[in-house]
């Protein structure tokens, strides 16, 4: 466990505090630059939305992705010691959390649209991210304050 | 409407949302954001313990700035009265005369 614990507080102070948000932003991260060049096709997505959406879509996702793990990997312990941490990046997260809560919520309701009930499986998962965000971005929004 | 228009207005309404958002937080200066992951009680003691330490090394140099600015004042008003106690007696001096 020490040797494990070392390892993992050689990682950022965001990512130590929120290690599942970082792995979102991690995991999103393909799928955006995949869909932006083409290589990642899906159908219910490219039935939803004209090609200029499509695009705009993966745009979107790509760009609330480093947005969000930009407010994450700039985060600092502060007080010396390892109990509070500051988001010095507030824009940051709140502009990410948004895109990519919006691009979450349309791709689930694309699934939903087109894929009927065998799309429950994915469009779900997609849709508490969609919701996750979101309330991530309110509070944040309704709590940041300027730097003292 | 088709389902393609409305899919692309809600994606470009979301968006659109999302720059305002970030420009209004911008504009409100709201970039900073703190959050306590002391995750036992004891961490959370420690660092109660940690920002009182902190806040009495605050207090005790200010209380230090404070009293180092009374003894200042106190001597140039001891000095003041010093120059004009001997101003007084210059002036007796020349009016005995």
């Amino acid at each position: 466990m020490g040797f494990q614990n070392r390892m993992i507080e050689r990682l950022p102070a965001g990512v130590q505090a929120h290690p599942l948000e970082a792995s979102f932003v991690a995991l999103a991260i393909p799928s955006g630059i995949l869909g932006l060049i083409g290589v990642a096709r899906s159908p219910a997505l490219e039935n939803a939305l004209p090609r200029w959406a499509h695009i705009m879509w993966a745009v979107s996702l790509l760009v609330g992705c480093i947005a969000w793990g930009n407010g994450l990997l700039r985060a600092k312990y502060v007080n010396n010691g390892h109990v509070t941490i500051v988001f010095r990046q507030v824009d940051s997260l709140i502009l990410g959390l948004s895109l990519v809560s919006v691009s979450c919520f349309v791709y689930a309701a694309a699934i939903l649209t087109f894929a009927g009930w065998s799309g429950i499986p994915v469009a779900v998962p997609l849709l508490t991210f969609a919701i996750g965000t979101y309330i991530r971005r309110i509070k944040l929004a309704s709590r940041a304050e300027g730097e003292s | 409407m088709s389902v393609e228009q409305i899919f692309a207005a809600v994606l470009t309404g979301g968006v659109i949302s999302a720059i305002l958002s970030y420009l209004a937080a911008r504009r409100a200066n709201k970039t900073t954001y703190m959050e306590s992951v002391a995750e036992t009680l004891s961490e959370f003691n420690d660092r109660l313990k940690t920002e009182l330490k902190e806040v009495r090394i605050e207090l005790d140099t200010e209380r230090k700035r404070r009293r180092s600015e009374v003894e200042d004042l106190s001597e140039q008003l001891a000095a003041e009265r010093r120059k004009t106690r001997a101003l007084e007696e210059r002036i007796a001096s020349l009016e005995s005369r």
